[in-house]
């Protein structure tokens, strides 16, 4: 992945992915305000709407997109040697895998 | 190359514009941010688990540490977002003077700052 000619894609993924994150992120912490002494029920029965389950559903596969065109981008400035290169984006790569993972288990346990 | 050419590689003596300050901390927040993923996710977990678990992670969160790892997310969070919003903004071109940039570079840390403040408030208070 992002190797070789894909600056444009990822250019466009990274902005598109951001916009989504970041309005989903602020309804999240909106809803956390607007419901002071927040209780099990509500948050509950937030994640059981249809659309926020989408919704977070797309925001964990965004949140993959956008943090692993970050984290290549970072690991590509400080990492020249190759094979440390590769190991690291491995890690950082098997990671993001899990979390995705674990995040739709989550929203569906 | 010349290899008696005078060098200087030490970082901390060579002053950035805040620019360059907003566009690094913007690169480290997001390494930050990512870093939290596990604890959101396991916290995110229990809260939706049962009645009980929830409130555990409510109380767990008002603890000395937890809560001030959960203050240090949302400042990198803010950051980070205001910053992005100030990135995409000067993609389409906005703000791309210098005098601007360091304007707008000096109201993100403005605005972090503030809800850096009003967490804390939040939080401890």
């Amino acid at each position: 992945m992002s190797v070789g000619g894909r600056g444009l894609k990822d250019w466009v993924i990274q902005r598109i992915t951001a916009v989504f994150l970041g309005a989903y992120f602020l309804f999240i912490l909106g809803f956390i305000f607007l419901h002071p002494n927040l209780d099990f029920s509500q948050w509950y029965l937030l994640f059981q709407k249809g659309s926020v389950q989408l919704a977070t559903l797309i925001a964990i596969l965004s949140l993959a997109f956008h943090a692993w065109i970050g984290l290549w981008t970072i690991t590509t400035d400080y990492v020249h040697a190759t094979g440390i290169k590769l190991a690291v984006l491995s890690v950082v790569g098997i990671a993001i895998l899990l979390f995705v993972v674990w995040g739709v288990l989550i929203l569906w346990q | 190359m010349n290899y008696k050419r005078p060098l200087n590689i030490n970082p901390l003596s060579i002053r950035l514009p805040i620019t360059a300050i907003a566009s690094i901390t913007h690169r480290l927040s997001g390494v930050v941010m990512f870093l939290f993923i596990p604890l959101l996710l396991w916290a995110l977990h229990y809260s939706l688990s049962s009645p009980e678990d929830f409130q555990a992670i409510k109380q767990y969160f008002l603890l000395p540490i937890p809560s001030f790892l959960l203050w240090i997310f949302l400042v990198a969070t803010v950051f980070h977002l205001f910053a992005g919003i100030r990135h995409l903004l000067m993609d389409f071109h906005w703000g791309e003077s210098l005098a601007v940039a360091r304007m707008s570079a000096m109201g993100v840390f403005g605005i972090t700052l503030l809800c850096a403040i009003l967490f804390a408030y939040r939080f401890w208070m």
